[in-house]
């Protein structure tokens, strides 16, 4: 192992880092005590690949599959805090889609019911939503970067919902507008099971530090 | 239409005889909240109690409400309200389910189905939004509930919730259910009178919203709520074990805050134990973790058996807990179970006298014989009247075999594979249910109710006064005790006298189970219901107003719930785990939620009186069926009765001695006056005046009662 | 209507019991479709189909994961991370939050006792006299400037049989603390006696065996059996009585707070109160 820091020397840098991995599964990696420690898993539950994570602006989203216990409210706060109303289909963040039959053999109507857990937008580097608007309506946004749709411009065509590979967008039946995770948290906040949960940049930057000062 | 927040606005209407179906305003429906008191006000309009049961104009209405869906905690429910077709004088009956598929009927527009009509062939209703079909559902005829939820979704896509009925409810089984999600279902028989109709099932996905008019105010209060006043499972607001941060735990063990450092799901797929920890009152992330109901259940042994707990929509409170019990593979059973409280607590009520093996680990055998029940009465949709038919099982499973034999007959009796009973194999349990759904056999009149088997074999009305401890029925209506007077005095049994069904009221049982000290939740509940309304634990009290007062209170609380919608196993967010606040709740909570969900302004008074109204609407429905069914409209002595036990149990006490909860005959007929008279009923007849139904708009009602003679 | 739609692959129900290869094929599938070359009408079903392809060929798609098919040392995150190209930072240009200066405060040195005493609190542990006596120097000072301090009025102290216990009443509560203490004294007997009487005197109710069991307390149940036999024979614990309830479980309780007669009615289970 090489004794530089590999590029985890700032909060910046590590969650560059961080952005080749968003919202794929840690299974077949390793992860030091202190970074499990932060992130409320444990080896084997990475193994196992029910670990996946989020690089966000204001740190890493951490899903932890096997705490998840269904109860939808992150999509209830999600949906309450950005669209004022109440509802699943228009989340940002995704476990209706999940909870009964996932379409890959889990969910509580399948072999395996104990398997369910939200998902969201990638925050892609490269992302298929915002290419293929016709009105170029997804944007990076100033303060946080994170990408959004300009409810301005958007026309509700559905092409964002039809190009990300993971359908993450949703055009709002009601207000015919796209809208998509702005990684605002409220998820997170309100998790009853710690099953989401964010941690800070300058955490996981000092974790990997540790990681490396240890060997 | 116009926008309103709260209600979606719209009612959905389905006539299986012609399939047709359209909706309508339901806007004149929110003076009935929704839900139960929706239901209640279509169902006198449009199916009389004439009606028989199994009419074909007979309606099955499935009622949601403003809160449900609308991101307050605990509002996953929906409520179907139907007749009953096996308590005494069938008459209105509600079911109560939980899950997700009620915020979905939300989301797709509707805050209600009344279904009439019977299909000549088996279909489902697919509900998408505005696009509402009725579909052939043939192929999963006769298929258990889990199949028929998981085919119903294959068929119609991922985002959708579905419901279905199982062999009970095709079969006419009177004691049958309708299931949704993992072992959520709503009982009362709904299953019979949806099988009646031919309707397998309904499965709905809604892409709208519930709007909520300010839903600041929502999020606000839900951080309110979650922070300071919700506890564990029944709110129970004390941990069962000491947590560092709490005062007080509950010394017996025995409460829903159940997790606990060392406590863990630990049956996880990696192996890796979660531990449920400490859960800080104020600690919003950490409260899925008390609620380990498997613990509370079986004990520590369960937690070999945990992959995590779920629950229904919108509930931080994770009652269902979710096994993987791998033995039951061995027996060619399903190795995933789920359930709460009755499906899982008395299966082995149907192993009389045997002593049960363990099976993988110490002090397992119970479990893993209840949860082998409560998958099987799943999938069979088949309701257990809250214990009458383990009960009744038991009863008969008890009795020598010459006497069995008079009730079933030689050749049904040694029909039955005995050796299994006797070893504990689970496949026992699961093939007296088979029976009991499919109507095989005499033996399974017990799933067609309590008194239908009393009437089959003969059993006189006295078998419901037995005091041996084995007898849960506190009237002689056919359906039993449900948090009465064992916890909560002549309160419990009071407000156990108004359905007909049991009662499903929690406002009490939260509080006298929670495990907080006696003094800490009487200043509660009298600072909140007044003095002398909380009795201790098995020191009795003579009858008060306060105590008649807190009876209709509870009712009137829980008809809220059922129409608004929200969990009452919850609500009302009655004590707190908070030192704080002196334990104290805040009973205004859900008025509050009421007025920034809909934009109207509620007062927890305004909803005591919705809640009364419907109790009155129940009531004047109930004396019509019995003026009907029993030939008798006075409900004091038909409906109310009091069957023996609850005076006689226990011989070494008297009442109101500290030691029992048994009452007092003198008593309870004051207790009985001073309801009806606080109520507006006749004390006579325990039917609502004239100048009461006026008081509550009832006027067609109160002529009703008049035009009938009954009042 | 994308998700109403009927897939391929969804009309049966896949009889995947591991859950570790349903989650990995899933996020195969998903990596999959990210890496195919995306065009301006990407096509859901074709992507999910050549995500399938990719992995009946065995194609795996993480190098990471390749490594653990091949049975090779699995390679830590932050070195993987290290290897892989690198991305474009979308959130790069976040305009760097000015840092907030804080003012610098001289931080008393009690302050750190004090914070010690409540990050044991909050770990549910009392923190005793005699163990800040061995750990810190100046300790009187310590103490006399935190007992002086209106910051630190949540430092509570509770005198155990052997030594003098703190604790922080913002993150533990006054009973637990005494739970603690009598845990630290380990004197079992004495403690079996006490949490008798208040459980007796404060609920009321008996106290079942295996309250000493669980957690905090975490006896066997020989040592528990063990203490009651001494108990019985000490002139000062008369008052503490055994029953057992309808359940065969065993129970004590204090007769100076509760009857026999009525702490056995309390600890009877009553059926069908679920």
């Amino acid at each position: 192992m090489s004794e530089e820091k590999k590029g985890f020397d700032t909060k910046e840098v590590t969650r560059r880092q961080f952005l080749k991995i968003s919202g794929v599964s840690l299974a077949g990696l390793v992860l030091s005590t202190p970074l499990l420690t932060l992130m409320g898993c444990t080896q084997k539950q990475v193994d196992e690949g029910e670990v996946m994570v989020w690089a966000m602006p204001q740190g890493l989203l951490v899903v932890n599959a096997s705490r998840c216990v269904g109860c939808q409210r992150c999509e209830l706060n999600c949906s309450l805090s950005n669209d004022g109303a109440a509802s699943t289909f228009i989340s940002r963040v995704k476990i209706q889609r999940k909870l009964n039959l996932d379409g890959a053999g889990n969910g509580l109507l399948s072999e395996n019911p104990w398997l369910y857990f939200p998902d969201t937008c990638r925050q892609c580097e490269d992302p298929a939503c915002g290419k293929v608007c016709p009105q170029q309506a997804i944007y990076a946004d100033e303060t946080t970067g994170v990408r959004k749709v300009d409810q301005e411009k958007c026309i509700g065509c559905g092409a964002c919902v039809q190009a990300c590979p993971w359908h993450m967008p949703t055009v709002n039946p009601e207000t015919k507008k796209s809208s998509k995770c702005i990684a605002c948290g409220a998820c997170v906040a309100g998790c009853p099971s710690g099953a989401l949960s964010i941690v800070d940049w300058d955490a996981v930057t000092s974790a990997a530090q540790d990681a490396y000062k240890d060997l | 239409m116009a926008e309103t927040f709260g209600w979606a606005g719209k009612l959905l209407r389905v006539d299986l005889s012609t399939g047709s179906i359209t909706t309508e305003d339901s806007a004149k429906y929110q003076e009935y909240i929704g839900g139960m008191g929706m239901a209640y006000r279509i169902m006198y309009d449009e199916a009389p109690m004439d009606l028989d049961p199994y009419d074909e104009k007979a309606l099955v209405i499935f009622g949601v409400g403003p809160l449900t869906g609308s991101g307050v905690p605990c509002s996953g429910r929906m409520n179907i309200t139907f007749r009953s077709t096996w308590s005494k004088g069938h008459s209105i009956v509600d079911a109560h389910m939980g899950g997700h598929i009620g915020p979905q009927l939300k989301y797709a527009g509707y805050d209600g189905i009344v279904v009439t009509g019977i299909s000549a062939k088996p279909v489902y209703l697919k509900i998408e939004d505005d696009k509402v079909s009725l579909e052939d559902a043939s192929a999963v005829w006769g298929k258990g509930t889990f199949e028929s939820n998981a085919w119903l979704i294959e068929q119609t896509g991922r985002e959708f919730e579905a419901a279905s009925i199982g062999p009970a409810g095709e079969n006419l089984m009177d004691y049958s259910t309708l299931n949704t999600s993992f072992g959520n279902a709503g009982g009362a028989g709904v299953g019979a009178a949806l099988g009646n109709k031919k309707l397998k099932g309904i499965v709905i996905r809604g892409t709208g919203t519930v709007k909520v008019a300010d839903p600041k105010k929502v999020l606000e209060l839900s951080s309110y709520m979650m922070g300071n006043l919700i506890g564990g499972n029944n709110n129970h607001n004390v941990p069962a074990l000491p947590q560092s941060w709490a005062e007080f735990s509950a010394v017996s063990g025995k409460n829903r805050w159940s997790g606990a450092p060392g406590r863990v799901w630990g049956h996880t797929p990696d192996g890796e134990e979660i531990d449920a920890g400490e859960q800080p009152y104020n600690d919003i992330n950490k409260i899925a973790y008390r609620c380990l109901k498997g613990v509370f259940d079986f004990g520590e042994v369960a937690s070999n058996y945990i992959i995590k707990s779920g629950g229904c929509q919108s509930c931080p409170i994770r009652c269902y807990t979710q096994y993987e019990i791998d033995p039951l593979a061995e027996y060619d059973l399903p190795i995933h179970n789920s359930n709460t409280c009755m499906p899982v607590l008395y299966g082995n009520y149907a192993y009389p006298g045997v002593e049960l093996k363990d099976f993988k680990y110490e002090g397992d055998a119970k479990m893993v014989i209840n949860l082998a029940w409560s998958h099987a009465v799943d999938d069979m949709g088949l309701w257990d009247n809250y214990g009458n038919i383990n009960r009744d099982l038991k009863w008969f499973l008890s009795l020598p075999r010459e006497e069995a034999v008079g009730y079933i007959g030689e050749e049904e009796y040694d029909s039955l594979p005995w050796d299994w009973m006797h070893d504990g194999d689970p496949r026992w349990e699961v093939e007296i249910i088979r029976r009991l759904a499919m109507g095989e056999g005499k033996l399974s009149v017990i799933a067609k109710g309590t008194l239908a088997m009393m009437e089959a074999f003969g059993l006189p009305k006295e078998w419901l006064d037995r005091a041996d401890g084995t007898n849960s029925n506190l009237m002689y209506c056919g359906f039993p005790n449900h948090h009465g007077p064992a916890e909560a005095w002549q309160t419990g049994m009071l407000y156990n006298m108004f359905y007909n069904r049991d009662c499903m009221i929690h406002e009490i049982v939260c509080e006298t189970g929670s495990g907080a000290p006696y003094e800490v939740t009487k200043k509660v509940m009298e600072d909140f219901f007044g003095e002398g309304c909380y009795d201790k634990s098995k020191a009795y009290t003579p009858i008060n107003e306060n105590k008649v007062k807190l009876a209709i209170y509870c009712a009137a609380d829980k008809n809220f719930h059922d129409s608004s919608t929200l969990c009452n196993w919850m609500w009302p967010m009655t004590q707190s785990p908070s030192k704080e606040r002196d334990y104290h709740g805040d009973l205004d909570l859900q008025a509050d939620f009421m007025t920034a969900v809909t934009g109207k302004t509620y007062t927890q008074d305004d909803l005591q009186e919705f809640g009364k109204k419907i109790l009155h609407m129940l009531r004047v429905m109930t004396a019509i069926s019995f003026k009907l069914n029993c030939d008798s409209a006075n409900l004091r002595t038909e409906h109310d009765a009091i069957t023996g036990w609850v005076f006689d149990k226990e011989p070494d006490f008297k009442p109101f001695e500290e030691g029992t909860t048994k009452l007092d005959r003198e008593d309870m007929k004051k207790a009985m006056d001073m309801m009806y008279t606080e109520l507006g009923w006749d004390v006579e007849t325990g039917i609502p005046t004239a100048e009461t139904l006026k008081a509550y708009g009832l006027e067609d009602m109160a002529k009703d009662l008049a035009d009938r003679g009954i009042i | 209507m994308l998700f109403g739609r009927r897939k391929k692959g969804f009309s049966t129900v896949a009889a995947v019991t591991d859950p570790k290869s349903a989650v990995e094929e899933l996020q195969a599938d998903e990596m999959a479709a990210k890496k195919k070359p995306k065009s301006p009408t990407f096509d859901i079903d074709s992507a999910a189909e050549a995500a399938r392809k990719a992995n009946e060929a065995g194609a795996s798609v993480e190098s990471a994961q390749e490594t653990m098919a091949a049975g090779e040392e699995k390679v830590d995150l932050f070195d993987f991370l290290a290897q892989q190209p690198d991305v474009e930072d979308q959130f790069a240009d976040i305009p760097a939050e000015p840092e907030e200066q804080e003012p610098e405060i001289q931080a008393p040195a009690h302050w750190k006792l004090a914070e010690y005493i409540r990050i044991r609190s909050a770990n549910a542990q009392v923190t005793g006299l005699i163990l800040l006596k061995s750990e810190v120097e100046g300790l009187e000072e310590l103490l006399e400037a935190m007992a002086a301090d209106e910051t630190c009025k949540d430092i509570a102290t509770r005198q155990g049989a052997k030594d003098l216990y703190y604790y922080s009443t913002a993150t533990m509560s006054d009973n637990y603390a005494m739970i603690d203490v009598l845990i630290q004294d380990d004197d079992l007997v004495s403690m079996m006696a006490q949490m008798v009487r208040f459980n007796a005197k404060t609920y009321p109710a008996a106290t079942p065996f295996f309250y000493f069991q669980r957690p905090p307390y975490n006896r066997s149940k020989a040592e528990v059996e063990q203490a009651w036999a001494a108990m019985q024979t000490m002139e000062q614990y008369q008052d503490i009585q055994e029953l057992t309830n309808n359940e065969n479980t065993r129970f004590l309780y204090s007769t100076q707070y509760l009857t026999p007669r009525y702490a056995k009615a309390i600890s009877d289970v009553d059926l069908f109160t679920d």
